[in-house]
């Protein structure tokens, strides 16, 4: 496995960062109320092709459509924009209406698998549905409201177009029916309708992820443990019935992120300083378990091998009294963004994390 | 010296525990990020209190929240002679606040000083540093009364001295 690890912000970090759809751009915003669009050579260079200068606070959440290549942003300063390539090349924001009760800091924002709608979570305690609207060209809303009793910190489209999972600070995780009559023909469900409600979560939820097949999904929270909910099967989870849910708790600290790698392997980024890596136990019991951190082999660290180095190390390097022979400081700084580089494949093996560092690290595996 | 070790190693694990700090925006008032624990708005966004204590007059009180940390520290007062050099030594501090960045204008209640650290501390500097601030911090105030006890001790014996041999 290897790491790659590019400067690419000034301040103290990013904020949050989206890949159009072959991974030759990155949108990425440096903890600041802009956004700003690198190119990505093929010797590995980044260079900044683009700004996006519209929001007025801290931009939350950017996602860029694969097949559309338009780019939303969501901010503190509650606004949503749509940015598309105009004709000279330049990055132009379309205006989203947003409810007027959506009133407080976005605080996510992803587009649909389709890429005609997109979901927007915020600190109203609320969650709206933005499509586009072709007679006044421009993006209108709809709006979840009432069920969320704190903010929603994370959204996440199910495969299908119309399901859509929220989790909150209220500690829960809910499955919505998010089918907008114009955009899903087809699909009879009252907008809004809650379908699932988990209360798995001990604490916080801060990131959500849904599986390849969409078969399970998992959820990050503040209680240091990963929660792996399983649909078994069901096209459409029901409100009556309790879902399956297997827990790992682990000793790191809280993790903010996860991707799944494949539908048995998922790695995720949070305050521990580097990636954990979780697999599902083989033998069909479906139960996951912590694999480890992910670490590239260092060519630096150099074995002790001498019997005399290896007392030293037991005594903590205080014998030996050499540089060499004193442990590393790790010094973590909270990562919270996780997102695949390997377009449609199966199996992700190359992923990009962003945080507090500066850094925009690609794990190669 | 030593016997206060162990009361600094679980506050320097509870601390790095408790420090996992994210950027939250205010759910009440709009286009404001305020620290929740100062607030208290939401009961969801804080977490149980935790009170680690050494003795039965000297401890400390760890107050999280999803944005933000509140550390409040009773300091060990014997008799008279500590309970005026604490008060002096902390107003000292505190008038200094914006030095030292994390330190509470005014302390917490039933405390000597109180730390805040936001999420913008844990972004702008090392998690793990400002912890090790927090603790040799503790250390440094509990050796710093010790000395400046002992030299007002000095200091009175040398002056009654003075003073009652030049009346003989």
């Amino acid at each position: 496995m290897s790491i790659v690890k590019k400067k690419l912000s000034a301040s103290s970090g990013i904020s949050c960062h989206a890949w159009n759809g072959d991974r030759s751009k990155v949108a990425l915003c440096p903890y600041n109320n802009e956004v700003h669009v690198y190119e990505v050579g093929n010797n590995g260079e980044y260079e900044l092709t683009g700004k996006l200068e519209e929001h007025e606070q801290l931009v939350a959440g950017v996602d860029w459509s694969p097949t559309r290549d338009m780019i939303v942003t969501c901010a503190h300063d509650r606004n949503a924009y749509v940015w598309e390539k105009g004709t000279e090349g330049k990055w132009e924001p379309q205006m989203s209406i947003l409810p007027s009760t959506f009133n407080r800091a976005a605080l996510c924002v992803q587009w649909s698998p389709h890429e005609n709608k997109f979901a927007l979570g915020g600190g109203s305690r609320s969650v709206v549905v933005c499509y586009y609207q072709e007679e006044n060209n421009w993006w209108i809303s709809k709006i979840i409201k009432k069920k969320h009793t704190s903010s929603v910190t994370c959204v996440s489209w199910h495969s299908n177009n119309w399901l859509l999972a929220t989790g909150s600070s209220d500690f829960k995780c809910r499955i919505f029916a998010a089918n907008i009559s114009s955009v899903d023909a087809g699909v009879k469900r009252k907008f809004g309708e809650l379908l699932m409600e988990v209360d798995v979560a001990k604490n916080w939820v801060h990131g959500l992820s849904w599986s390849p097949s969409c078969a399970s999904l998992a959820l990050c929270a503040h209680d240091s443990c990963l929660h792996v909910i399983d649909l078994e099967g069901q096209e459409v989870p029901s409100i009556d019935r309790e879902p399956k849910c297997y827990t790992v708790k682990f000793s790191h600290l809280p993790q903010c992120a996860s991707l799944f790698l494949d539908e048995n392997r998922l790695v995720s980024v949070g305050f521990h300083d580097k990636p954990l890596l979780f697999k599902r136990e083989s033998g069909g019991t479906g139960k996951w378990v912590l694999e480890g951190e992910l670490t590239a082999k260092d060519s630096n660290q150099k074995k002790t091998s001498s019997k005399f180095g290896a007392a030293a190390a037991m005594f903590g390097g205080t014998a030996g009294g050499g540089a060499g022979s004193k442990a590393k400081p790790t010094f973590a700084r909270v990562r919270t963004d996780v997102k695949a580089m390997t377009g449609k494949a199966k199996v992700v093996s190359k992923f990009s994390v962003s945080g507090m560092d500066q850094n925009l690290d690609t794990y190669a595996l | 010296m030593n016997t206060i070790r162990p009361y600094l190693n679980c506050i320097r694990h509870t601390l790095n525990a408790t420090c996992c700090l994210r950027n939250f925006p205010s759910q009440q008032i709009e286009r404001h990020n305020i620290p929740e624990v100062e607030f208290g708005h939401n009961k969801e966004l804080l977490l149980p209190p935790i009170l680690i204590s050494r003795t039965e007059h000297e401890y400390c009180l760890i107050e999280a929240s999803i944005n933000s940390l509140r550390f409040s520290v009773k300091v060990k007062q014997g008799d008279l002679l500590e309970e005026i050099l604490t008060k002096k030594f902390m107003s000292f501090i505190t008038q200094r606040a914006e030095h030292f960045w994390i330190i509470r204008r005014v302390p917490v209640e039933g405390y000597d000083i109180s730390l805040l650290i936001t999420n913008f501390h844990t972004e702008d500097l090392l998690q793990e540093k400002i912890v090790d601030f927090v603790v040799t911090f503790l250390e440094e105030v509990d050796k710093e009364i010790n000395v400046m006890k002992l030299s007002v001790n000095t200091r009175g014996r040398a002056v009654a001295t003075e003073f009652l041999g030049s009346m003989g």
